[in-house]
């Protein structure tokens, strides 16, 4: 970890340092950007980078940058059609009446912008002013031939600070001119926060509803004030009742003078129920919709289960369909949840019966189960110190969570046996002879009772008595995989580096080895174990990795789902997959676990055949139960990549390869109709080799809204099946544009000063590059010609905002903000000697936490009134204008 | 557990057993914290080892909107229920966050807390446990932290030991 942080301060160090280079002159605000301070060689103790919330503009003439020799705009400046900017007005210049001269504000009373319109869209603004009151702004929305279409001031006296136009739907889309104009009054400055959201969300939320198929010519029905009474009482509801289903819902089919044909179809029943739920007195109508799903894509969590697309499981579960079955997979580990009603219901049917004397391997010195000491209960007890995540029912769930049961995600090995076998006690702690007894309980007689263990666990040094554990129970057949660690180190980790072990590294939902996975020559492959830090397939969702769990309920711990992140995340996936080909070659074992590997039957290939982060690279479940079908029988299709993730930026069309996999002789047809929203343009290439290409149609992609399809290329081979392919896309517009204005990155004191603000220490200035902010201080440790980004040894917040209307104070309501490490939840740092807080990532933008839509008077902090700018000594000072540039 | 509450002015330390949670009965009702009768100074909430603070630090909540922030973090755990139970009109919550680590086994508890009186800066002492070197832990990224309730008073300053070298410090 070490190695990397510095190297990343080394990169930032040298960036700065070429960023200051160019700038003796007054920095170019639109102009490519770049630092202001020179930072001579020295270590840099706190570093990163500054992200800007999507869609984030600036007003181009703001009072900062005006005050460094800007002219107002003449011509309107141009915005995409969804944008959050924030701006300055002032109808006059003046100075702020006091002594300094650095807080003058000028004159700009009018701003114009140029906006893309649909009918009926609507922009908003907000405005702040220094004054309680405050000068009046009118926003008015107008044709390009300068034709008023509407206007509206705001009314600061009776605290009406916002205003709104939308188009009128008789006007036709196109670009339209937006003025935000300041009315005369004193003090006159204003800033302000101007919005805009294109269209609707609708593809999104769309995504988010499955496709449940229904009873056609029924439906659930509600009637308000009807509690009791039958609903065919009620003339208002064209139906028959068939069965009450509480004291409120009646089933209802609908009557036979609304089919179009003989038969009752889909359509007809859709059209009947939106009829239903426009008759007075129907709280709800909704299909009867069938319980049909039987396989993991239907589990409830599935889609949000990205780690199976991403090591291809869907095309496995097509081998495999019986998920594993008759195989025990052992998870040595903290046990497994378990509630009023038994096992957690996602795993129980899954768990051996009965479970084998003497589960529970967890010494007294660490066990806090009751009795303390070794027993015959593997269930985990939760912690005594801290809330508890179940970390081996989390493992446990990986491996083998029902993909038939409509309940939370799916297993890898759904079908497979669970031995939940407890050897790490409070807080997740065990010893290693806990941990080589458990071994050699489960593998190291015949028959064993397990065969796949399950260790994310680790830490160990190299023991010789664990070696030989595993040794015995690998020459018994048993196949062992474990977790590589998270030190983000090549340090070899046991087990993990154990011979006879199968060691799995991390990666994130991009397949890139996660940050603080362990890497090295002891690295076998690799498999998903989330990044919290990255959404690299655009669900929105930090990529954890989802599975079963437990919270505190109102009747103590309760079954649950939760997101983790680790190796232990990543081991599960591999002792899933190996399970299922187990399933299919009952005589599979390490050694020929280990020379498929090494072939590449088993992984997506890595350059050059393996590399220390990634082993034989990561998991392909696909492939690898391929490999295990020996005289495969079945035929089926696969997609590599497994899933499809496209940009309008990077990667806006993408071919997939279908692969046939088993039985080469059989027949292959594929449907060429494959079903396909609008955005997305499909061809298929239907004579070897098979492929997909997919394209995005940007012009029916709403810009920077991420949407999610999933295709279903059926074909027929052995039999009639269907390849699922996951598609995630993103008409990216802006990502390089994004721009929230100059930056100051400030190190504040924690205590205020004498006037009760919260001021620089240690301050930087910057423009945006490529939508980023980077950043770096340096230890001022007492040497001549410290600078402001030298920071003396303390505690400090560390903050960066833009000061738009030049009063010396960043991060005001209508000016950008970022805290450390959340914005509106600062933590203090200490800086010292031996700081090395490099590779900090923070977002800025307009947006508060506190501030809503539905509150938008609420402030974050009573009293808070933004990070005071480091006063420049007058010595210090070429001319007074340029203050923007000197802070 | 045990927590050790030290009588400011006097030096006499005095040892509370707790149960369940850690209260600082023992302070709130000794005669050097100024706090309204019988109030109790600090009290230990909740522990949890996901928070999904990734730094060490202080997040001092005096409002639902500011709590809720700190309930939407990914990556975290922790019993909600007993947080939105608190009445933030009489309590503030302080979460005391550990960081980031690599491993399960680490926690925080509150030991301590003393104050001169409402006016003057509140000191809390926490402990941090972690597993020792070449210990087997499981090997899940956690970010532990420990949340206590504090009087709903303008404290000028909250100092919390046990975390780092030096105190951290907050001004709420």
């Amino acid at each position: 970890m070490a190695y990397r942080t510095n190297r990343v301060a080394s990169v930032l160090a040298i960036s700065l340092t070429l960023g200051a280079c160019g700038s003796s002159s007054p920095p170019d605000e639109s102009g490519g950007g770049g630092s202001d301070v020179l930072l001579p060689p020295a270590r840099i103790v706190v570093a990163g980078s500054i992200d800007i919330e999507a869609n984030t503009r600036v007003d181009a003439d703001t009072a900062d940058g005006l005050i460094l020799g800007r002219l107002p705009l003449t011509e309107p400046q141009l915005l995409p059609a969804s944008f959050i900017l924030a701006g300055y007005v002032s109808f006059k210049e003046d100075s702020r009446g006091t002594s300094s001269p650095f807080d003058d504000f000028p004159k700009d009373p009018e701003d114009h912008f140029r906006v893309p319109f649909e009918p009926g869209e609507r922009l908003s603004l907000r405005t702040f002013s220094e004054d309680a009151d405050g000068p009046l702004v009118t926003l008015t929305l107008r044709r390009l031939d300068g034709t008023e279409l509407e206007s509206q001031t705001t009314d600061p006296i009776n605290k009406l600070l916002s205003a709104s136009v939308s188009l009128p739907v008789t006007e036709t889309p196109g670009d339209y001119i937006v003025v935000v104009s300041a009315g005369d009054f004193d003090p006159p400055p204003v800033r302000y926060v101007l919005s805009k959201t294109a269209g609707t969300q609708s593809l999104a939320l769309n995504l988010d509803w499955p496709r449940h198929a229904f009873v056609p010519g029924r439906a659930i029905v509600a009637m308000a004030g009807h509690e009791g009474t039958r609903v065919s009482a009620s003339s208002q509801v064209p139906g028959n009742a068939v069965r009450s289903l509480d004291h409120q819902h009646w089933l209802v089919a609908m009557p036979a003078n609304r089919l179009s044909k003989q038969s009752v179809n889909e359509q007809d029943t859709l059209g009947w129920i939106d009829t239903l739920r426009q008759q007075p007195g129907v709280v709800s109508a909704t299909p009867d919709y069938l319980v049909s799903a039987q396989g993991p894509l239907d589990e409830p969590l599935y889609p949000k289960q990205w780690h199976y697309d991403l090591i291809n499981m869907p095309a496995a579960w097509q081998l495999a369909p019986g998920g594993g079955t008759g195989i025990k997979v052992a998870v040595l580990d903290t046990g497994l949840f378990k509630g009023a009603s038994g096992w957690h219901p996602d795993v129980a049917a899954n768990v051996v019966a009965p479970v084998p004397a003497g589960a529970d391997f967890v010494s007294a010195e660490f066990d806090n189960d009751v009795p303390p000491g070794r027993d015959n209960d593997p269930r985990d007890p939760g912690n005594a110190a801290g809330n508890n995540v179940f970390h081996g029912t989390h493992v446990a769930g990986t491996v083998v969570a029902s993909a038939t049961n409509q309940l939370g995600g799916t297993g890898v090995a759904f079908g497979a046996e669970l031995l939940p076998v407890r050897v790490l006690g409070e807080g997740g702690i065990g010893s290693s002879t806990d941990l080589i007894d458990a071994i050699r309980w489960v593998g190291a007689s015949t028959p064993v009772k397990a065969d796949i263990i399950n260790l994310s666990l680790g830490g160990l040094p190299k023991i010789p008595a664990l070696q030989s554990a595993i040794d015995d129970v690998v020459a018994n057949g048993v196949i062992v995989v474990a977790a590589a660690g998270n030190q983000a180190s090549s340090s070899p980790a046991y087990p993990a580096a154990a011979e006879g072990v199968f060691s799995v590294s991390a990666v994130d939902a991009g397949g890139s080895l996660a940050s603080y996975s362990n890497f090295g020559s002891w690295i076998d492959l690799a498999a998903p174990g989330g990044d919290v830090r990255r959404d690299a397939n655009l669900d929105g969702l930090a990529d954890l990795v989802i599975s079963a769990s437990a919270s505190l309920g109102p009747d103590g711990f309760e079954p649950d789902y939760t997101g983790l992140q680790g190796t232990s995340m990543a081991a599960p996936h591999v002792a899933g997959v190996f399970a299922l080909m187990k399933s299919l070659k009952p005589d599979l074992n390490a050694g020929t676990l280990a020379s498929w590997l090494a072939a590449g039957q088993l992984t997506t290939p890595v350059a050059g055949g393996r590399s220390d982060a990634l082993g034989y690279g990561v998991i392909d479940s696909g492939k690898a139960i391929l490999a295990a079908i020996e005289n495969p029988s079945v035929t089926i299709l696969s997609a590599s990549p497994a899933a499809i993730s496209l940009s309008s930026e990077t990667r806006p069309f993408q071919t997939i390869e279908l692969q046939v996999l088993g039985d080469q002789t059989n027949s292959l047809a594929i449907n060429p109709a494959i079903a396909s929203p609008a955005w997305l343009d499909v061809t298929l290439s239907s004579v070897p080799p098979f492929s997909i290409t997919v394209a995005l149609d940007e012009q029916a992609l709403e810009p920077d809204v991420p949407v999610r399809t999933r295709l279903e290329v059926n074909y027929t081979t052995d039999s009639a099946r269907v390849l699922e392919i996951p598609v995630v896309a993103e008409l990216v517009t802006d990502e390089s544009a994004r721009n929230a204005g100059r930056h100051f990155v400030l190190l504040v004191y924690t205590e205020p000063n004498a006037q009760g603000q919260l001021e620089a220490a240690a301050q930087l200035s910057m423009t945006a590059i490529n939508g980023t902010y980077q950043f770096g201080f340096r230890l001022d440790d007492g040497r001549q010609g410290a600078s402001f980004a030298d920071v003396p040894p303390g505690d400090y917040y560390l903050v960066a905002g833009t000061d738009l209307d030049n009063d010396g104070i960043i991060c005001q309501s209508g000016e950008a903000c970022a805290e450390y490490p959340v914005t509106g939840m600062r933590e203090v740092i200490t800086v010292d000697e031996s700081t090395d807080l490099t590779g900090i990532r923070m977002a800025t933008g307009y947006f508060r936490p506190t501030i809503s839509a539905a509150t938008p008077d609420v402030l974050p902090r009573p009293g808070f009134t933004g990070y005071k700018l480091k006063e420049p000594h007058s010595n210090d000072v070429v001319a007074p204008k340029t203050i923007g540039a000197e802070r | 557990m045990i927590a050790v509450c030290r009588k400011v002015g006097s030096g006499v330390p005095v040892v509370i057993l707790l149960a369940g949670y850690l209260l600082m009965a023992g302070c709130a009702s000794s005669d050097v914290v100024e706090t309204e009768p019988g109030e109790l100074l600090a009290r230990q909430v909740i522990q949890s080892a996901h928070c999904g603070l990734s730094g060490p630090g202080l997040a001092y909540v005096q409002t639902p909107e500011r709590l809720q922030q700190l309930l939407d973090l990914p990556a975290q755990n922790i019993a909600v229920q007993q947080l939105r139970q608190v009445d933030l009109e009489k309590e503030h919550l302080l979460f005391v966050t550990l960081g980031e680590k690599p491993t399960g086994g680490y926690s925080v508890s509150l030991v301590s807390a003393n104050a001169e009186n409402t006016k003057s800066p509140l000191q809390l002492s926490v402990v941090v446990r972690s597993p020792a070197p070449g210990t087997m832990t499981t090997q899940v990224i956690t970010s532990a932290c420990v949340v206590v309730a504090v009087p709903a008073h303008d404290w000028p300053e909250i100092r919390v030991s046990g975390i780092r070298d030096k105190d951290l410090v907050l001004n709420p």
